[in-house]
């Protein structure tokens, strides 16, 4: 069962709220998500936690930030401090739908970087799922996988050399407060000593050693080897089974 | 430009499906729907919220513009037991009743990339409702110079010459190495027949109807030259039918920005263009 409707500001967000549909264990979750070409490669698996979730008895809303997938606005009208707004947004919501006190933020690579930055009174656990650690180098890879799509075309000999150098080849165009903002942004190792921040890791190369608790899971996401996984989706069960225990532990 | 608003639609059974609508704020009587369909295993809102964009363009131009989740991606479940084409007959079926009932009876343009694509000439071909279609990547057959463009391209270009050693090399490789990474996607895709394909060209001429078709470098295997899509269909005058864009420095997902802006000004120009023909009744054709 699912409940799709737009909140905030001018109805300007667009979420899925899934209800409990067996039992329900008075557990509220939203799920930052993550960004560009992680969206696409973890929607579906989004879609089948909540639902798995959902039937655990939690009550779970998914949502887009601004200018991102269906909620309205485009990136280069967007910030990291209007998606950290647009996460205390949706807790409100969901706190609003469920009567429940508080909630649990699951973020994913960048949504758990963002997670991490909110300080919203009603949150009471962090999951975070292979958070972006510096939004410096996470610009710079992204800027070179498309160089590397440039060249792949270019090699192809499907693209004038000419023409791909005078114009900007990028998978999303960032505006330059968007760009400014997100390098700024590293994850909040403030939060980190916190009980209730709870780490999946599949890199295994988290180089914030103060977090408290760390669950590696041996699983190739391929987050950045862009020859690898370009075109991939991935429904990475370990990992999902992993979050959904967390989350379901009282 | 008229102001535009998103409606989410659950329909199907139980009400699990989901599609969002976007249209004027102020409804035209008679305004077309133009329904989406979901690329491959992406969402609705997808490849990188060109469908998302695509909408709301459209919809500044009058139109109702739909993006849907079929069974099995995004946001729909899967329904169990059913082949790919009963699944997406179903799917459609229930759309359809969901739109009327919410919209009106009104025309329907289908808009599809890759299996997308399929997928609305699939409909297309038993629905008597559509009157036009923009397909990304649709598989057509290949024409009687296709195969010559396709030789004479490679021995005349430079770069393919100049990249002979890696290419005989991973072509040696490829063949004694069973790699399961190497999908071709082609071979996943549920194609419509050519049958359908000619039955879907012309109802469109016989109609009145218009079709906007656009191939990238994925379709390189059997397209490559500018109308070669109205040539095989042996229908008269199908030109005037069908608009036809070979993009061939443009990849299969329209992964660079500018070239998603490139294909959404283009589609929006030709709905612009097009939507008093299809808000009339259907004429007599040429």
């Amino acid at each position: 069962m699912l409940e799709p409707f737009h909140f905030g500001q001018k109805e300007q967000l667009f979420g899925i709220y899934h209800p409990p549909s067996q039992g329900d264990i008075a557990k509220a979750v939203v799920i930052c998500p993550p960004l560009f070409d992680d969206y696409r490669r973890t929607y579906r698996a989004c879609a089948e936690m909540a639902k798995a979730l959902s039937s655990k008895g939690l009550h779970v809303l998914r949502f887009d930030y601004f200018g991102t997938g269906d909620s309205w606005g485009e990136l280069h009208e967007s910030n990291t401090d209007v998606w950290i707004k647009n996460i205390h947004l949706a807790i409100d919501e969901l706190v609003a739908l469920t009567g429940l006190p508080d909630v649990t933020l699951l973020g994913i690579r960048f949504g758990a970087t963002l997670a991490s930055h909110c300080s919203h009174p009603g949150i009471s656990q962090l999951i975070l799922w292979d958070p972006i650690e510096s939004g410096e180098n996470y610009l710079s890879i992204l800027s070179h996988n498309d160089k590397l799509k440039r060249l792949a075309n270019e090699k192809e000999g499907y693209v004038c050399k000419t023409e791909a150098k005078n114009m900007d080849y990028s998978n999303f165009i960032l505006g330059q407060e968007l760009k400014h903002s997100m390098q700024s942004l590293s994850f909040n190792t403030e939060n980190c000593s916190n009980d209730h921040l709870r780490l999946i890791s599949t890199t295994n190369n988290f180089m914030t050693e103060s977090v408290a608790k760390i669950t590696n899971v041996s699983f190739p996401c391929s987050w950045d080897d862009f020859g690898r996984y370009y075109g991939e989706l991935l429904m990475p069960k370990p990992v999902l089974i992993q979050i959904i225990d967390a989350l379901c532990q009282k | 430009m008229p102001k535009i608003k998103e409606e989410a639609l659950k329909f199907g059974e139980h009400d699990q499906a989901l599609a969002i609508a976007t249209f004027p704020t102020v409804l035209p009587k008679s305004c077309p729907i133009l329904v989406i369909f979901n690329a491959g295993l992406l969402s609705k809102s997808e490849p990188f919220r060109m469908n998302v964009l695509a909408a709301r363009a459209c919809a500044k131009k009058g139109y109702i513009a739909v993006r849907i989740d079929l069974s099995g991606k995004g946001d729909t479940p899967t329904r169990e037991g059913l082949s790919n084409r009963e699944s997406v007959n179903k799917d459609w079926a229930a759309l359809e009743k969901s739109l009327y009932s919410r919209f009106g009876k009104r025309t329907f343009i289908l808009m599809g990339l890759c299996s997308g694509a399929d997928n609305a000439i699939k409909i297309a071909a038993q629905s008597n409702g559509v009157r036009g279609l923009i397909l990304l990547d649709p598989k057509i057959p290949q024409d009687t110079g296709y195969m010559y463009r396709h030789w004479h391209q490679k021995v005349t270009s430079p770069q393919k010459w100049l990249n002979i050693s890696s290419t005989l090399s991973n072509r040696v490789r490829a063949l004694f190495s069973k790699n399961k990474d190497d999908i071709n996607v082609n071979e996943l895709r549920d194609l419509p027949t050519e049958e359908e394909l000619n039955i879907v060209c012309k109802k469109m001429a016989e109609n009145n109807g218009r079709v906007l078709s656009f191939f990238t470098s994925f379709a390189l295997p059997y397209y490559n030259k500018k109308g070669q899509f109205v040539s095989v269909t042996n229908i008269p005058n199908f030109e005037h039918f069908c608009d036809e864009y070979w993009w061939p420095h443009i990849d299969h997902v329209y992964s660079v920005q500018a070239h998603r802006e490139q294909l959404i000004n283009t589609i929006e120009c030709w709905c612009e263009q097009h939507l008093q023909v299809f808000q009339q009744e259907k004429l007599n054709p040429l």
